[in-house]
């Protein structure tokens, strides 16, 4: 008899036989977050109630929240939606206090606002007799406003993209709510935007899909950059893809549980787009502007992703659409290297640790004064010259495959004027001609630093163990680069081929950085040609990256700006059409992330 | 001890939530909230209250907090009274990190606000202070990230005044004048608040975060602390060394002064600044309301 949680998911799998898995795998984790004794949260107490736990126990889990936030707000009536009798009175007495008369935060990221506004309806939904709400208005005051966001932020990112994109921290804290409102929000319209956005959000992550990691770029990730697998994230990605060996202190994530209580399941067709690695192949995503308040002279433009998915790794980049110093979000990752390994041993980066008090003040209202120690005060690790993660006003990338041409130009006065690089320890190097090139066994890496590096360790305490483990290569030079080619082995021949290859294949610095510009081949032949702060050209062709759709990939069909997206794999069809009106103006955008 | 709130006779302080005192030394809290406060109105039986997750009006005792905001503004970080109220106007306006905005009543009693920042640059954008004009009512003193604008509401149209390139912090209308704090700039002051000139001297590179009118003079808050003046002669130095946030004084010509820190708390002066003594249990203070003046 075959594991039904591990079953491999197959080109041929029927959507019943996926759903079963899928049924398998949510039953296996909630048992195992209630056996740890992980239920004891608002998010998690749906595993309590799920493995018939003590209810009575939600009673002084609901009594905590005098000034709620996002994270207390929408977990709590999520419980009694789904759960309904079974919640305690006690309890829902709690939660409905929160409504009733808390004094919610409504907090100013993204996420923050979406756990807010779908609590909010969901409340307003559910108690349309109370004649006054948490906030003074009448309950179909909250209940317009909350619909009037969340409508507008569908159709923003419907159109535009997903503003907090493609987090590994905070994905989670989109689809749940979305879920949430896919299965109890009361109004018709509504569930049906929300259920086509779960299936939107669910295709994003699984375009980027890698053996339980989510590749690519990250619009927030911040300082576990370096872990394969990070995040509430890991648990959608085991419950609905389910390519893992069950690792219950990493999948039995508290903010994935309202999801995994859930009764929605998608169309198996997402699974496989997320598991089918047969060819490799480039996923290209749109995201909308980051929301800069302040500090510099013109808006941020769009974002634009680019992954290459190949079987035994992925790389990917991004344009970051930044308006320049001292517009650099803070957990924002630009690009890396992601392979098959454990935390630490399989990813490549680099960063510039841009630090700026204006940093904060750009994307914040507090007084540049105080911002900086503010903020520094509580995560001091957005502050130190050892950081992998945060943009940099100074960095700019061009990605063709499994090639990369990462570029910075760092004022001399900058207080951090150098680059990091992250190499895993595991990796043996060996270095030729400038390159430092790795086997890792189903394929090789090359990588040339540009300008003057020393090899130095980085290990950082963190909970889960350490945050980071490896080693550092720091490039002392503000025209500093970064020069990187995976390629599957079975294309390159012996890894001694690969280096010779590697080594030899044409390399193009002497316009660095005086007319600012490097060109490199990749092993396949094709010249990459970057200029900063100018064009990027492939084998001579100009990159047109406002020519991104919003989502494309194989089998990928979404053109920016209609509000349609459609999906196909072997056979099967998913398409999602947002019905927008293409003459209405967009939702002001209001939130930072 | 709690005492019977007169929201017109009270102290009032903008600081993690709002807080009120008859005499200025005993605080209490007017509800529960601990939302950070970045500015305060008075207007006839309510107060509004500028906060960073939105807009509130405070009435009654009990205090009662009604949302003035809608999903369109947050982070509002000053408020200033519409003198004609028309009909459907909630009598204020708003400047946020995203600009000026007006309201208007909606359904349900809601307000819905509308931004009123097209052909802004991000610097114009993002809005600390605002003023009405006192001789050309619906026109409105703006201090943005990048100086003074003036916007003519009439004409929905924005112009730039001769202060500009640096943040303006604060503004006041004043003994006859305008007056613009701006930071890293000092004190200007204005008669029409198109045209500037320095505002007094000594302070010329200064941050100045706030502004209050005393009975012959002016309180300025800036980086090193509060400093003392009449806005055409030098200014001097009192109190202790802060960002202050906030400065008021007593209408009564030897009432008291009061100043509030980011961080710091808040500070008492019944002297006309000669020492000064930290009262309450504040960490930051943004806004502070004195007593309004008895006819």
């Amino acid at each position: 008899m075959t594991d039904p949680t591990t079953d491999a998911t197959t080109d041929s799998m029927t959507d019943t036989e996926y759903q079963r898995q899928v049924d398998a795998r949510a039953r296996q984790l909630l048992e195992a977050c209630f056996e740890r004794g992980g239920h004891r949260s608002t998010w998690s107490f749906h595993a309590a109630l799920a493995c018939d736990g003590d209810a009575q126990e939600l009673v002084a889990l609901t009594g905590r929240h005098l000034e709620p936030g996002p994270f207390n707000i929408f977990p709590g009536i999520v419980l009694l939606h789904r759960w309904g009798e079974r919640i305690p009175a006690e309890a829902a007495a709690n939660i409905k206090q929160m409504f009733v008369g808390g004094w919610q935060q409504r907090g100013n990221t993204e996420n923050h606002w979406l756990m807010y506004y779908v609590g909010n309806l969901l409340a307003a939904e559910r108690w349309p007799q109370e004649k006054r709400f948490w906030n003074g208005l009448p309950t179909a005051a909250m209940q317009a406003e909350a619909s009037r966001w969340i409508l507008g932020m569908i159709a923003r990112t419907a159109t535009q993209g997903h503003y907090e994109y493609d987090s590994t921290g905070y994905h989670t804290e989109h689809f749940v709510p979305y879920l949430a409102l896919a299965e109890h929000a009361g109004d018709r319209h509504m569930r049906h935007q929300a259920t086509q956005m779960v299936q939107l959000l669910l295709a994003d992550m699984a375009l980027e899909y890698f053996h339980g990691a989510y590749a690519g770029g990250h619009g927030r990730e911040g300082n576990v950059n370096t872990w394969t697998q990070v995040g509430p994230g890991q648990a959608l990605n085991y419950l609905y893809f389910g390519d893992e060996t069950f690792a219950p202190e990493r999948h039995c994530q508290t903010y994935a549980m309202p999801a995994i209580a859930a009764a929605f399941r998608p169309p198996a067709l997402l699974a496989r787009m997320a598991l089918d690695r047969a060819t490799p192949h480039v996923v290209r995503k749109t995201k909308p502007p980051r929301a800069v308040y302040r500090h510099v002279q013109r808006p941020a433009e769009a974002v634009y992703k680019y992954t290459w998915m190949s079987r035994s790794f992925a790389l990917g980049s991004t344009q970051t659409g930044l308006p320049g110093a001292p517009a650099a979000p803070i957990d924002l990752t630009s690009w890396d290297l992601t392979w098959r390994g454990p935390r630490h041993q399989a990813k490549i980066c680099c960063n510039h640790p841009y630090r700026s008090p204006l940093r904060f003040s750009a994307f914040l209202p507090d007084l540049p004064q105080r911002v900086g120690r503010d903020v520094g005060t509580s995560k001091p690790f957005l502050q130190v010259p050892d950081r992998l993660f945060g943009a940099s006003p100074y960095e700019q990338m061009l990605q063709h495959e499994g090639t990369i041409v990462v570029l910075y130009d760092i004022p001399e006065a900058d207080e951090a004027p150098f680059v990091n690089c992250f190499l895993p320890k595991g990796s043996v190097w060996c270095e030729r001609e400038g390159w430092l090139l790795s086997d890792l066994g189903d394929f090789y890496v090359g990588l040339r630093p540009i300008g003057p590096y020393c090899w130095e360790d980085i290990h950082e305490a963190g909970k889960d163990g350490n945050w980071i483990d490896g080693w550092l290569l720091r490039i002392h030079d503000v025209h500093a680069g970064f020069i990187l080619e995976a390629v599957e082995g079975d294309a390159a021949g012996s890894f001694d081929q690969f280096c010779q290859a590697r080594t030899t294949a044409h390399l193009d610095l002497t316009g660095w950085p005086r007319s600012r510009h490097v060109s490199v081949d990749s092993l396949a032949g094709v010249r990459l040609q970057i200029e900063f702060d100018g064009e990027h050209r492939i084998d001579g062709a100009r990159i047109d990256y406002a020519a991104y759709p919003l989502l494309s990939a194989p089998g990928v069909e979404a053109p920016l700006g209609t509000g349609r997206a459609s999906f196909r794999h072997n056979g099967d069809t998913l398409e999602l059409d947002f019905d927008i009106d293409p003459t209405a103006p967009p939702l002001p955008m209001r939130v930072i992330g | 001890m709690t005492t019977t709130l007169d929201w017109g006779a009270s102290w009032l302080v903008g600081a993690r939530g709002l807080h009120y005192s008859a005499e200025g030394n005993n605080w209490q809290a007017a509800g529960d909230s601990n939302y950070p406060v970045y500015d305060l109105i008075r207007q006839k039986e309510r107060i509004l209250c500028a906060t960073r997750w939105g807009l509130w009006q405070i009435d009654g005792d009990p205090p009662c907090w009604q949302q003035l905001h809608d999903e369109t503004l947050t982070e509002v970080l000053a408020i200033a009274p519409v003198e004609a109220v028309t009909t459907g106007d909630p009598g204020v306006v708003a400047v946020s990190a995203y600009g000026l905005a007006c309201g208007r009543r909606g359904e349900h009693g809601a307000t819905l606000w509308q931004s009123h920042a097209d052909g802004l640059s991000l610097n114009e954008r993002f809005s600390s202070a605002v003023l009405s004009l006192p001789k050309d009512v619906g026109n409105w003193l703006v201090g943005t990230e990048d100086g003074v604008l003036m916007y003519r509401v009439a004409e929905n149209r924005w112009q730039r005044s001769e202060l500009t390139g640096k943040p303006c912090r604060a503004l006041l209308y004043a003994h006859g004048w305008l007056w613009a704090g701006i930071d890293e700039g000092g004190v200007w002051r204005s008669a029409d608040g198109l045209s500037w000139q320095r505002g007094g001297t000594g302070i010329d590179g200064d941050s100045i975060f706030a502004l209050a009118a005393t009975a012959d003079g002016l309180l300025a808050g800036s980086l090193q602390g509060i400093c003392v003046g009449d806005g055409q002669g030098r200014w001097h130095r009192s109190g202790p060394g802060l960002l202050v946030s906030a400065v008021a004084a007593h209408c009564d010509a030897d009432g008291p002064w009061l100043a509030g820190a980011t961080p710091g708390g808040l500070w008492r002066s019944d002297d006309a600044g000669s020492s000064w003594r930290q009262i309450g249990a504040f960490d930051t203070v943004r806004s502070i309301l004195p007593p309004e003046e008895t006819p």
